[in-house]
């Protein structure tokens, strides 16, 4: 499973963060390979690039501590789950180490 | 005597603009007050008109009854109507409608979820595969509101209560215990029920 984590820092330290407000990088998790890569956010945020992106990854969940509604149907189509956890203060190691530990 | 209670509307999904201006010469000169079509409203013109269904089939769609669809696909005529004829501009927003493939909740991890699959259940938790997840309304905090929204079929004679299906007259229903035909639980009868007399 492949996963992107919205990060307000550059780290796993860091802690999640809202998509459209206060997101500066996305992390990349694979659960198979174990391979992390963490990637800048453009300001403005460039729904498109993001989406492509997502696509040529091949994104199964998407993580974050907030949504706008209308990104919904767009993920649906996409079929990428999106994953909502309200705890600011969740670190990126914690989410992913829920992974590893299953 | 408290209003009737209005159900959400299921819709498919999120209309994909936000709205419609006019354009013309003498648009900026009379400046006119916007007229505000909502998601169930759209949703209602884009099964009939765009996808060429009936409005019950439509009506099936929205989990709503078909008397009730064509009184909200008449009002959306109206107000694209009223914005045509009076060069209004219309402003889309969500009033009372949730989605179909909506939200869910994992009470274990605390992780809302979506399921984008449709015809799939959902089998658990994405995250821990817990079992114990509900289903979350767009536009309300918890279950228990929609709930609420729906009603309470009851027996007037014997106080039975089940929860009210949209689409399905609650004189339709009758009573499992002693066959008397069931009431929507705000109707004025209800105050006579055996429940409320003990």
């Amino acid at each position: 499973m492949k996963l992107a984590l919205c990060s307000s820092g550059n780290s796993l330290d860091s802690s999640l963060s809202s998509f459209n407000h206060g997101a500066s990088w996305i992390i990349f998790y694979d659960t198979q390979s174990k391979i992390i890569e963490i990637i800048p956010i453009s300001e403005p945020v460039s729904f498109d690039a993001i989406i492509q992106l997502f696509r040529e990854k091949n994104i199964d969940l998407f993580i974050s501590s907030d949504f706008e509604q209308d990104l919904k149907p767009l993920f649906d189509k996409m079929k990428v789950r999106m994953v909502v956890f309200k705890d600011i203060e969740k670190k990126n190691k914690e989410i992913i180490e829920m992974f590893q530990t299953k | 005597m408290s209003p009737r209670i209005v159900i959400s509307r299921k819709i498919n999904s999120i209309p994909s603009v936000k709205g419609f201006k006019p354009y013309g010469d003498n648009i900026l000169e009379t400046k006119k007050d916007p007229v505000y079509l909502t998601y169930e409203e759209i949703e209602a013109i884009r099964l009939c008109d765009y996808e060429g269904y009936t409005h019950l089939q439509a009506s099936s769609f929205m989990a709503i009854s078909r008397p009730t669809f064509t009184r909200i696909y008449a009002r959306a005529l109206q107000k694209i109507a009223t914005a045509f004829v009076e060069g209004r501009e219309i402003i889309i927003h969500e009033g009372n409608a949730y989605m179909d493939s909506s939200w869910y909740y994992c009470s274990s991890c605390r992780a809302y979820f979506t399921h984008p699959f449709a015809g799939v259940p959902v089998d658990g938790c994405v995250i821990c595969h817990d079992l114990h997840v509900t289903s979350v309304k767009t536009n309300s905090d918890s279950t228990e509101k929609s709930d609420i929204a729906l009603g309470f079929c009851i027996c007037t004679r014997c106080g039975y209560e089940q929860k009210h299906h949209p689409g399905v007259p609650c004189s339709s229903q009758t009573c499992p215990n002693c066959q008397h035909h069931l009431i929507r639980k705000s109707h004025k009868h209800c105050a006579n029920t055996k429940k409320d007399r003990l």
